[in-house]
C-alpha cells in the first residue's frame, strides 16, 4: 500500500465507497446496491472500510456473493488499507428502502 | 480483505444441482418427442405399458429429476441450511440415472425382471435422496413454509415410491392383484404428495423473491398445508381400501377446494409484488397454476361423473404433469440455470469485473417464442386427448416438442463454457464493472443518481 494511499482523507474515500457500490448490481433485479437500500452503513477510519449490507430476502441465492462482491469493489479504490461488508438482517429490507430511481425502474408508479 | 471465499461455495453449489437439471432436461426431450408418437395408445387408453413408460419418464426422468436438482441447490441458499452430504448427492445422480435407464424401458418392453431388477433400484436411489434432505433439515436455520412443504412432501415420496416399488416386483412375483384404485392410490400420491407439494412450498419462496413481494402473511399457506395433506389422506386411504365413489369424490372436492386456495394465496402474494412487470418465468408459472385448477377440476368430473373415455385419464395426467408441474419447471430453468451458471462463471470477479444480468444470460426472443409454442402444443394435446383424437394429439404433440428444443436451445446456450468470461480488475478502479449488456459483455453503465 503507497504512503499517498494512506493519506486519502477517510470522508473522500466514504464518498468513492458509495459511487463504488452504485455499480455493484444485484443480478437478479438489475437494480444497484445503494439504490435498492441495501447499504445500511458505512464506517471509515484511516482507510479501513466497514460496510453493514442486507439482502432483499433471508434464504436470498446471493447470500454469499454480494457480500464479497462488495469486498472486491472497495478493496480497489485507492487508499483503502482493509474492508470488511458484514451481512445483517436487522431492521429487514423493504421495499420502501429503495431509491425513488429505483423504484421507478421496477414499475412501483 | 477476506474476499476469495466465493470460490470453493460456488463450485459447490452448481456442482450438485446442474447434473440433474441438464439430466432433467434431456428426459423432458426424450418424453416431448415420445408422446406424439405415442398418440394412438394415449387417446384410448391409460392402463398399457407404453403408457406407464412415458407416465414415469416424465415424473421420474424430468420433473423429479429437476425437482432433486432444484433442492440441491434452493433447500441450502432458502432454508440456511447445508445439504447433510453432497457427496451421497452427487454419487446418487448417477445411480438413479442408471436405475432410470433400465427402469423405463422395461416398463416400455414389459420386461417384468427389468421392473423389478432397475425399479428395486430406483426406489434405493429415490429414498438415498429423500433421506439426505431430511437429514438436512437438522441444519435449518430460516423455517420458512417451504421447509414444511417440502418435508411433507419427502414423507409422501418415500410412500409413493415404496409402493411403486411393491407393484413393481408384483408385476414379476404376480403376488397379488394391483387394482385400478390401487394405481390410483400410487399416482395420487405422488402427484399431489411428493410433486404438488414440493412445488407449492417452493413456488412459496420463489415467487416472492422474483417479485420483491414482501409482507404477505404464512399463516394460509401454513393453514393449506394441514388442509392439503389431510385431503390427501383420505383420498389415498379411500382409494387404497376401495370405500367406494362417494368418499373419493368428497376427498377430490377437498383437494380441489385447498388447490383453489393454494392459487388464491398465490395471486395475494403477487397482488403485493414491487416488481410490476412479469418476467418470462413468470408466465410460465402462470400457466402452471392454471393448469393445476383445470387438473383438480378434471380429476373431481373423472371421480364423480358417471362414466368417461379412458383418455380423459390421460388428459388429466397429462395437465397436471406438463401443465402444473411442467410449466413451472420451464419458468424456473429460466431463473435457476442463469443463477447456477452466474455464480460459477462470474461470482468469483462480481464487483471487480464485467457481469451480466441474469435475464441477460437468457435469449429472452427465443425464450417467449419457446413459451408460445410451448403453449399452443400443450393446449392442443390437452384438447386433442379430451377429444381422443390421435391426429390432433400427433400434430399438436410435435408443437410441442419444437418449443421443448427452443427451450432446451436456450438453456443449452447458457451451460456452454465462453472465452469471454471476464477476469477481475486489478487493484484499480475500474469503469464499468458493475455489468454489462449481452453476451459480448458490453458495458452498458447505468447510474441512477442519488
Amino acid at each position: 500500500m503507497s504512503e499517498a494511499r494512506l493519506q486519502i482523507p477517510d470522508q473522500e474515500i466514504a464518498q468513492q465507497v458509495w459511487e463504488q457500490l452504485m455499480h455493484v448490481y444485484d443480478p437478479e433485479i438489475g437494480v444497484d446496491l445503494v439504490n435498492l437500500g441495501l447499504i445500511y452503513a458505512l464506517e471509515v477510519k484511516e482507510g479501513q472500510v466497514r460496510v453493514e449490507m442486507s439482502l432483499t430476502t433471508p434464504g436470498c441465492p446471493m447470500s454469499d456473493t454480494m457480500p464479497e462482491a462488495v469486498e472486491r469493489a472497495i478493496s480497489m479504490l485507492p487508499g483503502v488499507r482493509s474492508v470488511r461488508a458484514d451481512l445483517v438482517w436487522e431492521p429487514r429490507w423493504d421495499p420502501e428502502m429503495m431509491s425513488e430511481q429505483a423504484k421507478r425502474e421496477l414499475g412501483f408508479f | 480483505m477476506g474476499i476469495g471465499r466465493a470460490a470453493g461455495r460456488s463450485h459447490a453449489t452448481t456442482a450438485l444441482p446442474l447434473p440433474y437439471l441438464a439430466a432433467a432436461l434431456g428426459a423432458f426431450l426424450v418424453a416431448a418427442a415420445i408422446l406424439p408418437l405415442l398418440a394412438r395408445w394415449l387417446v384410448v387408453t391409460n392402463d398399457d405399458p407404453h403408457v406407464f413408460a412415458l407416465a414415469h419418464l416424465v415424473v421420474l426422468g424430468w420433473i423429479t429429476m429437476a425437482m432433486m436438482g432444484a433442492l440441491h441447490q434452493l433447500f441450502p441458499v432458502a432454508l440456511e441450511a447445508r445439504i447433510r452430504s453432497p457427496r451421497i448427492g452427487r454419487w446418487n445422480f448417477w445411480l438413479y440415472v442408471i436405475a432410470l435407464s433400465g427402469f423405463i424401458p422395461s416398463f416400455f418392453f414389459s420386461w417384468t425382471t427389468g421392473m423389478a431388477t432397475f425399479g428395486c433400484l430406483t426406489v434405493l436411489s429415490i429414498l438415498i435422496f429423500a433421506a439426505n434432505l431430511a437429514a438436512s433439515y437438522r441444519s435449518v436455520r430460516l423455517w420458512h413454509p417451504m421447509a414444511f412443504y417440502v418435508a411433507a412432501g419427502l414423507a409422501w415420496l418415500a410412500l409413493t415410491v415404496g409402493l411403486g416399488g411393491l407393484y413393481a416386483l408384483d408385476w414379476h412375483f404376480g403376488w397379488f392383484q394391483i387394482t385400478d384404485a390401487m394405481l390410483a392410490a400410487h399416482v395420487q400420491l405422488g402427484l399431489a404428495g411428493w410433486l404438488s407439494l414440493t412445488l407449492m412450498g417452493v413456488s412459496y419462496k420463489l415467487e416472492a423473491m422474483f417479485s420483491l413481494a414482501h409482507g404477505h402473511g404464512e399463516r394460509l399457506a401454513l393453514v393449506n398445508l394441514g388442509l392439503w395433506n389431510s385431503g390427501l389422506v383420505g383420498l389415498a386411504a379411500s382409494l387404497w381400501l376401495g370405500s367406494g365413489g362417494v368418499l373419493v369424490l368428497v376427498f377430490a372436492i377437498w383437494l380441489g377446494l385447498s388447490a383453489g386456495v393454494f392459487v388464491l394465496d398465490m395471486a395475494l402474494l403477487l397482488r403485493r409484488r414491487r416488481r410490476r412487470r412479469f418476467s418470462l418465468s413468470q408466465w410460465h408459472t402462470f400457466v402452471s397454476f392454471a393448469s393445476l385448477l383445470a387438473a383438480a377440476a378434471l380429476g373431481g368430473m373423472l371421480v364423480g361423473g358417471p362414466s368417461v373415455y379412458r383418455s380423459w385419464v390421460v388428459a388429466y395426467g397429462y395437465i397436471a404433469f406438463f401443465g402444473w408441474f411442467g410449466f413451472s419447471i420451464v419458468g424456473k430453468y429460466y431463473k435457476i440455470v442463469p443463477f447456477l451458471t452466474w455464480l460459477r462463471r462470474f461470482a468469483t470477479v462480481a464487483g471487480s469485473a464485467p457481469t451480466p444480468l441474469l435475464r441477460e444470460m437468457v435469449d429472452q426472443r427465443i425464450g417467449w417464442a419457446s413459451f408460445a409454442t410451448l403453449l399452443a402444443g400443450y393446449l392442443g394435446v390437452a384438447a386433442g386427448l379430451l377429444c381422443a383424437s390421435a391426429p390432433a394429439v400427433e400434430g399438436a404433440g410435435a408443437f410441442f416438442f419444437i418449443g421443448a428444443l427452443l427451450f432446451a436451445s436456450n438453456v443449452a446456450r447458457l451451460l456452454r463454457p465462453r472465452q469471454s468470461d471476464p477476469a477481475p480488475a486489478d487493484g484499480v478502479a475500474a469503469e464499468g464493472f458493475g455489468r454489462v449488456s449481452g453476451p459480448s459483455l458490453r458495458v452498458t453503465q447505468r447510474r441512477f443518481g442519488v
